[in-house]
């Protein structure tokens, strides 16, 4: 190799060079200047002090973030805890149950009293059996929850919104309004130009049964054509018992 | 120093031994600090030197290796990194490197001798830190720290062939530049090296 990219070079080859950085060769003057790099920058080294005095304060625990394993530990620390609100969710998720006195920590608990926002005819349970036009918010998950996965109880006007499901030592309360968080949940309004159908009222005799609300093998009706014209609404068990509608026949 | 009381000696220091820590200092401070002379001018070098040997104390306890080549590495991938902070920061790379070099000029009972070699060393660390940075950067490495070239590919983040190849470049240029004689007047620097061979 004599040319490299048109620098001449100057009669070093490869193994020149090697030998160069073996530290021979040192009588060639590139071998002398690369000698003279080994040599004393000067006679005192600077920085001697401050990183003896760092280490003195390292030795002393006055760098906190030089003890080996603190920060882990913090890491770890944060990482069991959120592991175990996590698994604490899931479980809770997966029984289907959240404590009461949980749900009133997290601020999802039962109102006996009617909220503020139960005006609208649409998110409210209708007080009176046989009211026409009214859907209850437990008929629906969506309303209940922004996720979707919601269930609530069936005209119990009751629902956490993080997996709750019916409990059957609840019984449907009728005259029970929905919650006003869950009416007035943005994500779930009453569609404007879906108007209550025949199908979705109330039935006038006829008051929802937490266990139909709550079974999951319980099909919409088909004759139900809300969810094909509301894209965010889907058909749901708990949809059609928590308005009042017939539960379809179980197969028990 | 033998792989062994290296060794030792690390141990020493990551117990808390002051004395030890001071004998790893003054084993690798001049490295540290011919290697950001060349890679960073000198009026950043002592700074970041500091700022390195912080971060040294810090992680002490965490290194793991016997041997000194090991170390420097270690210490000079953390002077890389504090170097690449900074540039990062003031996003330029400084000119001139004779304004802020370390005085020499401090009582000794061989200030003349101490003083020529340091004249010989600064001598040539200006010669390198004129070449492409790059070059400059791997020849210190290879020339100064005395890292294999595994090791300097490791710390600069290229493959061993690269390395391989720039320093061979690097000699080149060198060669091209000084002639026949380091002592050439048309040579970056005219000052000799007077070295203690």
């Amino acid at each position: 190799m004599n040319e490299e990219a048109g620098t001449p070079n100057n009669g070093l080859s490869d193994s020149d060079c090697e030998e160069l950085l073996a530290g021979r060769h040192a009588d060639l003057p590139v071998g002398a200047m690369l000698r003279a790099l080994q040599g004393p920058i000067a006679d005192r080294l600077p920085g001697e002090a401050a990183a003896m005095a760092a280490f003195r304060a390292n030795a002393a625990g006055a760098l906190p973030l030089a003890r080996p394993g603190r920060r882990s530990a913090r890491v770890v620390a944060a990482g069991v805890g959120a592991t175990v609100v996590l698994l604490g969710g899931v479980a809770a998720a997966a029984s289907g149950t959240v404590r009461h006195d949980l749900g009133n920590i997290i601020g999802v608990h039962e109102h006996h009293s009617p909220p503020k926002h139960a005006g609208t005819p649409l998110v409210t349970a209708s007080p009176t059996p046989g009211a026409p036009g009214s859907l209850t918010p437990a008929a629906t998950p969506s309303a209940t929850s922004p996720t979707g996965h919601g269930k609530a109880h069936a005209g119990h006007g009751k629902g956490n919104g993080v997996g709750e499901t019916a409990q059957p030592s609840h019984p449907a309360h009728p005259g029970h309004p929905a919650h006003p968080t869950q009416a007035a949940s943005p994500t779930h309004k009453a569609h404007p130009t879906h108007p209550a159908t025949p199908t979705r009222k109330a039935h006038p005799t006829r008051k929802a049964h937490p266990s139909q609300a709550a079974t999951p093998t319980h099909r919409p009706n088909p004759g139900h054509s809300a969810p094909s014209t509301h894209p965010t609404k889907k058909a749901s068990p708990s949809r059609a018992a928590g308005s009042g509608h017939p539960p379809a026949p179980q197969s028990s | 120093m033998s792989t062994a009381e290296f060794a030792e000696l690390v141990r020493l220091a990551q117990q808390g031994d002051e004395v030890a820590f001071n004998a790893l200092f003054r084993e690798t401070q001049p490295v540290v600090l011919k290697y950001l002379v060349t890679v960073s001018g000198t009026s950043m070098a002592e700074d970041i030197a500091s700022e390195t040997w912080v971060s040294v104390v810090r992680d002490l306890s965490r290194f793991e290796g016997d041997e000194q080549a090991a170390f420097r590495a270690w210490v000079l991938s953390i002077a890389r990194r504090r170097w690449i902070d900074e540039v990062r920061r003031r996003t330029r790379r400084p000119e001139s490197l004779v304004d802020v070099l370390p005085d020499v000029t401090a009582a000794t009972d061989d200030v003349d001798s101490a003083a020529d070699r340091s004249a010989g060393t600064r001598w040539a660390l200006e010669i390198l830190a004129a070449l492409p940075p790059d070059q400059a950067e791997i020849l210190a490495l290879r020339v100064i720290a005395d890292l294999d070239v595994h090791t300097t590919a490791k710390l600069v983040g290229k493959s061993p062939g690269a390395v391989r190849v720039t320093a061979h470049r690097a000699l080149r240029r060198l060669a091209q530049q000084l002639g026949g004689d380091p002592t050439n007047p048309g040579v970056t620097n005219p000052a000799p090296p007077t070295i203690d061979s």
